[in-house]
């Protein structure tokens, strides 16, 4: 486990589950394994469920979220695409429109962009533009992020150009929780919802709680809570931002830390709420800075709670350059958590 | 180059030969193609009543030379794609559908809305941009749609709605289901990737989908042979496994008969199938369109093989139709779209207000998200 994903599974441990007391009797899971058992739980309670995408059957998913699948559900259900993101992004619409309940995978979301015609012109756009006759309850996930050394094809987070997107519902689970819980409202969503999992989460390893099944899919989560600084995140890099918020409390600064789990619709009530406590916000994000979700989150506190800052919003993205390959070169990419401590201790003593 | 001139050219139907198909030989000018297809059509029965479609494409040309006068009154706005000269594959492919099956068209789809069922005066609401629109107002011409005739658009993305045709195929597939959808494109969708994805997850599925080419040798403004490298497009669809054939898209009576046995194949398991209807438009690409890019002879020589005036003379040689026929009709479609003028004048706007309605499922939908 890496040390991110170490302190994104004490998240995991410190934040109860919205639906469940916390739980002494949970059980020992991985992000890869709730997303799994999320999957099964989906398949056996609604037969209008089916999984579709490139080497989700007898590969068991490249990232092994569906191993295993196969074998329980048949060929049907648990369906191989041929590599045509376009088309079976497309034919999960199709479905969807005719009464089925799809979760189309897609490998990563570099190549989610080969099927974007689909999503944006099809997905999202159905309903308005049939005047409310054709909602698609579709789910399409994938996976995004950096910090294995995959380059420029396989590293990017582009989510927040699919949270730019009426109509769409984004999600970004960080936690065992979430990976668990998120899928089910998602398929009872009646419009399309996309599931953006960092790849470096597969592995994180922790204790969900018994019973565990199903979180809200509307709202953001605060996962530590702090008095001096806001500090809004999601995905791959809340345990970054979890690790960062300790060394501050080491040096007397009390963090607040949002994992802001839906990116459309944003939460903004939860995110102002902690932004007036703190009054200083810190955005860290793994995608480019500019046109970015960091870039909507600080417009939106900027408009909404100018009076209530007591420092300019900061920003920790990613440098603006393709993903490189070389560990020193990516990590020097990427929000560290030297970077997020910096840019905290920048609010909250300025000045110094 | 009229459709019997391309059937000269058209020397695949030896390659795999199988007795069934020699019917569509008889029929058809166009020789079929998909000498590669694994099964061959069985001969159509149970087609529809010809004076029938020489009155459905009646409607639609009217239609459509209304719609020019409202474009020009500024009644209608934004693109306008007539299907003038093309009316054949509209009425000849909805003949053969059932009530439950789907259709997913494109932005050149008035011809086939009406002819699916849809009232005229919600297609002529719609383009009148006005809330009994079959879209309430947000698609236009481009953009029909109407759920209860399973007519899913209406999609102006060349080859967009192909990989949904896909899909609905693969629900009624597992659901057990013998409907069948059917895609209708145009001969530039054939360029697209979506195309090719979307054949081979049909063929590769085995699912229900009738691909409808509307071949009207242009895509836009660049011909066929300016953007395909292999022109004979049946043959390219034939490669993915699936039967495949041309016709000629200028003969109503030829496609209706082409589409009832694809239907009917599909229907009984056996998979997609693909139809190149060998169609042309007399107008331009649009409203917009100066038509630069092709001669007036070409033109003048297609409209030789106006598909309206000619199964009218075939009707009155064969002694199942008169005069006074196509006069009645004349005077009903006429009746019919000044009704659906007024019915569209008259209609309300959606209020403002309502301008981000259905960007979400209301929030009391069906299990949606509280």
């Amino acid at each position: 486990m890496t040390k991110p994903a170490a302190a994104a599974a004490a998240a995991a441990r410190t934040t109860a589950a919205p639906a469940t007391s916390a739980a002494t009797d949970g059980t020992k899971t991985t992000y890869r394994e709730a997303l799994r058992e999320a999957h099964r739980d989906a398949l056996t309670r609604d037969p209008r469920v089916f999984l579709m995408g490139e080497d989700v059957g007898r590969y068991g998913g490249c990232f092994a979220v569906s191993l295993g699948l196969l074998e329980e559900f048949g060929p049907e259900r648990i369906r191989d695409a041929p590599l045509s993101e376009s088309g079976f992004t497309g034919a999960g619409i199709g479905a969807a429109l005719g009464g089925m309940r799809p979760i189309v995978e897609i490998m990563t979301v570099n190549f989610s962009l080969l099927a974007m015609d689909q999503i944006l012109n099809n997905a999202a756009t159905l309903l308005n533009m049939s005047g409310g006759q054709l909602p698609v309850p579709l789910v399409v996930r994938m996976a995004t992020g950096a910090g294995r050394q995959l380059a420029a094809q396989h590293s990017h987070s582009l989510e927040g150009w699919y949270a730019h997107i009426p109509g769409l519902r984004v999600l970004a689970p960080a936690t065992l929780e979430d990976a668990r819980g998120m899928l089910w409202p998602a398929l009872q969503d009646p419009d399309p919802v996309l599931i953006f999992e960092h790849s470096s989460l597969y592995n994180l390893a922790g204790t969900l709680p018994a019973g565990a099944a199903e979180v809200d899919i509307t709202r953001a989560a605060v996962r530590r809570a702090g008095t001096d600084v806001t500090l809004l995140t999601y995905g791959g890099s809340l345990g970054k931002v979890l690790t960062a918020a300790e060394t501050l409390a080491a040096e007397g600064i009390s963090a607040e830390v949002v994992d802001l789990r839906v990116l459309r619709p944003l939460d903004d009530e939860t995110i102002l709420a902690s932004v007036r406590k703190t009054h200083r916000a810190v955005i860290i994000e793994e995608a480019w800075r500019t046109g970015s979700l960091s870039a909507e989150i600080a417009a939106r506190i900027a408009e909404q709670a100018f009076y209530d800052l007591d420092a300019p919003i900061e920003r920790v993205c990613a440098a603006e350059v393709p993903v490189p390959y070389a560990k020193h070169l990516e990590d020097a990419a990427l929000p560290q958590p030297a970077d997020i401590v910096a840019a905290a201790r920048r609010v909250v003593t300025p000045g110094e | 180059m009229t459709p019997r001139d391309r059937s000269q050219g058209n020397g695949h139907g030896s390659r795999k030969p199988s007795a069934r198909r020699t019917s569509t030989r008889e029929r058809t000018p166009t020789a079929p193609t998909a000498a590669t297809a694994p099964t061959a059509p069985t001969a159509a029965t149970n087609l529809p009543d010809p004076a029938d479609l020489l009155r459905q494409m009646m409607r639609v040309r009217r239609f459509e030379e209304k719609c020019a006068e409202l474009y020009s009154d500024t009644k209608i706005r934004g693109f306008l794609h007539l299907c003038i000269g093309e009316e054949a594959t509209a009425v000849g492919l909805m003949s053969a559908l059932a009530p439950g099956d789907a259709v997913v068209s494109t932005y050149r789809e008035h011809g086939h809305a009406l002819a699916r069922g849809i009232p005229m005066s919600s297609v002529m609401a719609e383009m009148f941009g006005k809330v009994t629109g079959c879209s309430r107002g947000r698609g236009g011409s481009m953009h029909l749609f109407d759920a209860s005739h399973r007519f899913y658009g209406g999609n102006a993305i060349v080859a967009g709605g192909l990989p949904v045709a896909v899909g609905l195929a693969l629900a009624d597939h597992m659901n057990g289901r013998s409907d069948v959808t059917a895609c209708i494109f145009g001969d530039g969708a054939m360029a697209e990737g979506e195309f090719h994805e979307s054949a081979n997850l049909a063929a590769l599925w085995k699912l229900p989908v009738l691909f409808c080419c509307e071949n009207n040798r242009y895509a836009m403004g660049t011909a066929l042979a300016r953007e395909h490298a292999q022109t004979d497009l049946a043959t390219r669809a034939a490669s993915y496994g699936m039967v495949a054939w041309a016709v000629d898209g200028m003969d109503v009576e030829a496609v209706a008969e082409a589409m009832r046995r694809a239907v009917d194949q599909i229907r009984g398991g056996g998979g997609p199938c693909f139809l190149e209807l060998r169609t042309y438009r007399f107008r331009a690409h649009s409203m917009y369109d100066p038509d630069r890019y092709r001669e007036k002879s070409e033109i003048e020589q297609w409209k030789q093989s106006d598909p309206i005036p000619a199964l009218s003379g075939r009707l009155q040689s064969r002694g199942t139709l008169t005069d006074a026929d196509v006069n009645r009709w004349e005077a009903e479609i006429e009746a019919e779209i000044e009704a659906a003028i007024t019915f569209a004048e008259k209609a309300e706007l959606e209020p403002v207000a309502d301008l981000t309605r259905y960007v979400t499922s209301p929030a009391d939908s069906e299990g949606g998200p509280t």
